[in-house]
């Protein structure tokens, strides 16, 4: 392989660079489809043959531009199946606390002494989660109904308001499950049983955070995308 | 439908899509050969192509591509809409008959 194949597979990786699977696949096709017509289009002059299936290839910008519709609207629509798996996780976490102090017959003298903030942080619990639920299944629902062609960039600005949107209510949902975690444990003394909860809440906290780094990291590959191509 | 067209026959990879493009199209349809690979990958992600990597006869990696049973659905429907189409426009593109007085 002469330089110019070489030279082009770069420019297309650098352009790609947004999507690095997306690139390495595209590179290792675009590879062999160049080398094919190079060799088809061969006379003996291994640099003209070269230069000529680039030709008809067609500039690697734009190329990469095309694909990136694509692998937005793919990112895009990864995004709803995790956010609801997430919120599923926090249940599930919350569930297995609750389900734990029943079974040890865990005192609720902590949320007695407060028993406004205990009634706020639960209704706030409660109907957080509703939300973050909601938003969750309706963005995923959204993006999915997303056609895959030329970039929608109001749908998906919508799509991912609505994953910040159930993002930020789990966020307000395990905020309140650890005020009310909290509340418990103030009630009792320090003992090793306290680590359970103190776990269940901690899983919590991880989901959350994966969450928005993932929210993140899916806006920022939209953003430098789009800024790159001017999609 | 001219890349799904195109892979009814077989499995292809990109390269010879193209080619069985230009060869059943008779040169009509000579598409700038790097737009087909996002067009692969948009009907992939539709579910209506699946693909896979292979190996060339001399060792290289290459990405096949066949259509799924939703792509083949497709197709068809695609077809029936054109072949119908086309048939309106042929008639009323048809010359007028003359009629003698």
């Amino acid at each position: 392989m002469s330089h110019l194949i070489v030279r082009y597979l770069e420019q297309l990786a650098h352009e790609l660079s947004f999507d690095r699977s997306l690139s390495r696949r595209v590179c290792e096709e675009v590879e062999d489809h160049l080398r094919q017509s190079a060799e088809r289009h061969s006379d003996g002059d291994t640099m003209e043959a070269e230069r000529r299936a680039i030709e008809l290839f067609g500039p690697a910008k734009i190329i990469a531009a095309q694909f990136a519709a694509t692998s937005l609207l793919k990112r895009s629509r990864a995004v709803g199946p995790i956010v609801v798996l997430i919120v599923l996780g926090v249940f599930a976490a919350m569930k297995a606390r609750v389900a734990w102090y029943a079974a040890t017959g865990w005192s609720t003298s902590g949320s007695a002494r407060f028993p406004d903030i205990g009634v706020i942080a639960y209704a706030f619990d409660r109907y957080a989660f509703y939300l973050a639920l909601m938003t969750g299944l309706c963005g995923w629902v959204y993006a999915f109904r997303m056609q895959p062609g030329a970039l929608d960039k109001t749908r998906l600005q919508r799509s991912f308001m609505l994953s910040a949107a159930a993002g930020a209510a789990l966020i307000g949902s395990v905020l309140a499950d650890i005020v009310l975690t909290a509340l418990r444990l103030s009630g009792v003394g320090w003992s090793i049983s306290h680590l359970i909860p103190i776990a269940s809440v901690g899983i919590e906290v991880a989901l959350v955070v994966a969450l928005i780094a993932r929210i993140h990291a899916v806006t920022s590959l939209v953003t430098t995308a789009t800024l790159r191509f001017d999609l | 439908m001219i890349v799904l067209a195109a892979l009814e026959a077989a499995p292809a990879h990109g390269y010879a899509i193209i080619e069985e493009i230009r060869r059943r199209s008779g040169g009509a349809f000579d598409l700038p050969e790097g737009t087909v690979y996002p067009v692969l990958h948009r009907l992939e992600t539709s579910q209506l192509l699946s693909s896979h990597w292979e190996k060339s006869p001399i060792g290289r990696r290459r990405r096949v591509y066949s259509l799924t049973k939703h792509g083949s659905a497709s197709l068809a429907a695609r077809r029936t809409s054109w072949v119908q189409f086309s048939s309106a426009i042929e008639a009323l593109l048809a010359e007028p008959k003359l009629c003698r007085t």
